[in-house]
């Protein structure tokens, strides 16, 4: 049920972390250009913003990867395995994201 | 008889079963069923295609990092067809799920549960509206 709620909560989070990742990087359905994505991300609260953006939605699509993994109806040891495969799935994701983010910002 | 629908080289090693693969198929299987398992079966299935999209996104990241030139060739391509159409159905995807998936946690709270399928309505309708702003935003 926890996880559940987690679920929810990120998914309303989402909505306000898209909202602005779209307003930020597809200006009137435009794409930005190197120079654009560099000189928006690399500024703090937009670089804090996109990384809980990033948190927020690995979070919400390893949980929903969870739960239609679980749905085939797995053994309890097999549902700890998924459970540790999501997690650390979402765990790599996060951290080559974020490296790269930091370094085309900061480095 | 009964169809086969498990590889013979998954059972026993992965603890999926026949059945387990059965009761995932079912989600595809719509037929005789309400309104309610039709949003469902979609809201899974435009969940799994916003997951790959993700995998798609970070290859972005990935251009951005090598540099100038890789990423402005990169949003170049992304600006043309059939990128920029395909573009305009993930934004559709997107909508729906969201949309969709605030109307499941809603009734999953108990909230408007008898309201279920004007929700459902409500949720193509303001879909489709925001999905043809997008594509106008998009394509022209």
């Amino acid at each position: 049920m926890g996880l559940w709620f987690l679920k929810v909560f990120s998914g309303v989070a989402l909505y306000v972390f898209v909202g602005l990742h779209l307003m930020a990087h597809h200006p009137g359905g435009d794409l930005l250009d190197y120079e654009g994505v560099v000189a928006y991300i690399s500024q703090p609260r937009a670089f804090i913003l996109e990384t809980l953006f990033l948190l927020t939605v690995l979070v919400h699509s390893m949980l929903g990867v969870r739960a239609i993994i679980l749905d085939l109806g797995l053994q309890p040891a097999q549902e700890r395995k998924v459970n540790l495969f999501v997690f650390l799935l979402g765990a790599v994701l996060f951290v080559y994201a974020f490296i790269l983010t930091f370094s085309v910002a900061f480095l | 008889m009964r169809k086969r629908i498990l590889p013979q080289a998954l059972k026993g090693t992965t603890g999926i079963s026949e059945g387990s693969v059965a009761r995932f198929l079912k989600w595809f299987d719509v037929r005789h069923r309400g309104v309610g398992f039709w949003a469902f079966s979609l809201n899974r299935i435009t969940g799994m295609v916003l997951v790959g999209y993700l995998f798609v996104h970070f290859t972005a990241l990935t251009n951005l990092a090598r540099g100038p030139d890789a990423y402005n060739a990169f949003v170049d391509r992304m600006k043309r067809p059939p990128f920029i159409y395909l573009d305009v159905a993930l934004v559709g995807v997107l909508v729906f799920h969201g949309l969709n998936g605030l109307r499941i946690s809603l009734t999953g709270l108990g909230v408007a549960t008898s309201w279920q399928k004007e929700l459902l309505w409500a949720v193509l309708v303001v879909g489709t509206v925001l999905t043809a702003g997008a594509a106008y935003l998009l394509l022209f």
